[in-house]
């Protein structure tokens, strides 16, 4: 009798209907970096790099993707070691292993391409201080599945180049009159060059940060 | 020293080693390429500023080109580079190039000033190296900062102006949000050249 039950719940499970990708803890978790959790305009990570990259279209996009990298690189691997680091030492440890990484990619970056190494200069380096990737370390790679952090640091990440790339449209075309260095506005365009500038850069973070928010609804 | 203590210890220790190794591999494969950056572009910003034309694929090119058309000499810790040909066995001087440095914003900015042969007009600008804030300072390497040398007077003085527009054969425009910087540009072009006119008096 316990045989023909047992057969009966295995049928049952597995008759049951493959979950559309987007109801996947996956999905769920990816999609999360990009609306709900997106750095830029709910977690407030990775502000300072955002102020800095965005008032040139090239430069975010490949801050972006440089971030992106590392933040997938440094929570796969703090996913991997997570139960042998001790937890006191984890904040060093997740330390060094960014560091390697965004060290690897600026290696990368000045062998391979080296324009784009000369453009970016000091900002490729200073990804290793970029909130999002600690934070996300700490937060969520350090207590979850290394699919799920992978999944998580990839949605982040598009989170974060999205913002970049919105921000830097608004700044560059105000501010040079181009969008990837190529002339849009024409000649007799004034350029804003608050726009370029720090001041800028605070005013269209913050504007940005509130219209979102405010379709986002509390 | 108990369990805790020793495994923080090992961790550390292990993660930092694999580290140092992973990093020195990419170092050891990457080193090479990025010094033949650095040399080829250095070579090609002279080849550029003296006009000679090149393949920029063609490394053996650049290199014997700037071995046969370039004179690299230092003078009391200034470089120049002079562009010759050979005539009659001997070596005629079309151009001169004087490497200036000094300090930008951030860090040391290294450029190159090509002169005509009445060493006062000025032929082009290069700039060599710079750390200076992207999209700031750092569009200073931008065709549009550096063309508008050509023609210009460095003597007696040349000024690189941030607060109004440059008039007249000895100004050109500064960045626009990038002041310091266009000083420090100001400053090594000024101090770079006097130095160079007061030490050699004759080529």
């Amino acid at each position: 009798m316990a045989d023909v039950t047992a057969v009966g719940q295995a049928t049952a499970k597995r008759r049951k209907p493959r979950k559309k990708l987007t109801q996947t803890q996956s999905w769920k978790t990816a999609v999360r970096g990009i609306w709900e959790d997106n750095p830029a305009f709910r977690m407030m990570l990775g502000i300072c790099s955002t102020l800095a990259v965005t008032n040139q279209l090239v430069n975010s996009m490949v801050m972006g993707i440089a971030v992106t990298a590392v933040t997938i690189a440094s929570s796969v691997t703090v996913s991997i070691i997570r139960n042998i680091v001790p937890r006191r030492t984890r904040m060093a440890v997740y330390t060094l292993v960014i560091a390697t990484y965004v060290i690897f990619v600026d290696q990368l970056l000045k062998a391979y391409y080296p324009t784009i190494s000369e453009a970016l200069g000091p900002y490729v380096g200073l990804i290793i201080t970029n909130c999002i990737i600690m934070g996300r370390a700490e937060s969520f790679a350090s207590s979850n599945s290394v699919w799920l952090s992978f999944m998580d640091a990839l949605g982040v990440g598009l989170g974060y180049f999205i913002s970049l790339m919105v921000i830097a449209f608004i700044r560059e075309l105000l501010g040079f009159g181009t969008l990837f260095n190529y002339n849009i506005l024409g000649p007799n365009w004034e350029p804003w060059v608050i726009m370029v500038m720090a001041p800028g850069a605070f005013i269209i973070l913050g504007l940005y940060i509130w219209i979102i928010r405010g379709i986002q609804g509390e | 020293m108990n369990r805790n203590r020793i495994m923080m210890i090992v961790v550390m220790v292990v993660v930092a080693a694999v580290s140092a190794a992973l990093l020195g591999g990419v170092y050891n494969l990457t080193q090479p390429k990025v010094l033949l950056n650095r040399e080829m572009k250095l070579k090609t910003t002279i080849l550029d500023a003296f006009g000679i034309p090149y393949d920029p694929n063609n490394v053996e090119q650049v290199r014997e080109l700037f071995k046969n058309s370039i004179e690299t000499k230092t003078v009391e810790g200034i470089t120049f580079y002079r562009d010759y040909v050979i005539e009659n066995g001997k070596k005629v001087y079309k151009g001169i190039a004087l490497e200036l440095s000094g300090s930008g914003f951030w860090a040391p900015i290294k450029m190159l000033i090509v002169l005509e042969d009445d060493m006062e007009t000025i032929r082009a600008v290069k700039i060599l190296e710079q750390a200076e804030t992207p999209g700031l300072g750092g569009r200073m390497t931008e065709p549009w900062f550096t063309a508008q040398f050509k023609g210009k007077k460095i003597k007696p003085t040349f000024h690189v102006v941030s607060y109004r527009k440059a008039k007249g054969p000895n100004e050109v425009d500064g960045i626009t949000g990038a002041t310091e910087t266009s000083k420090a540009v100001d400053k090594i072009l000024n101090q770079g050249t006097k130095k160079f006119f007061s030490i050699v008096k004759n080529l």
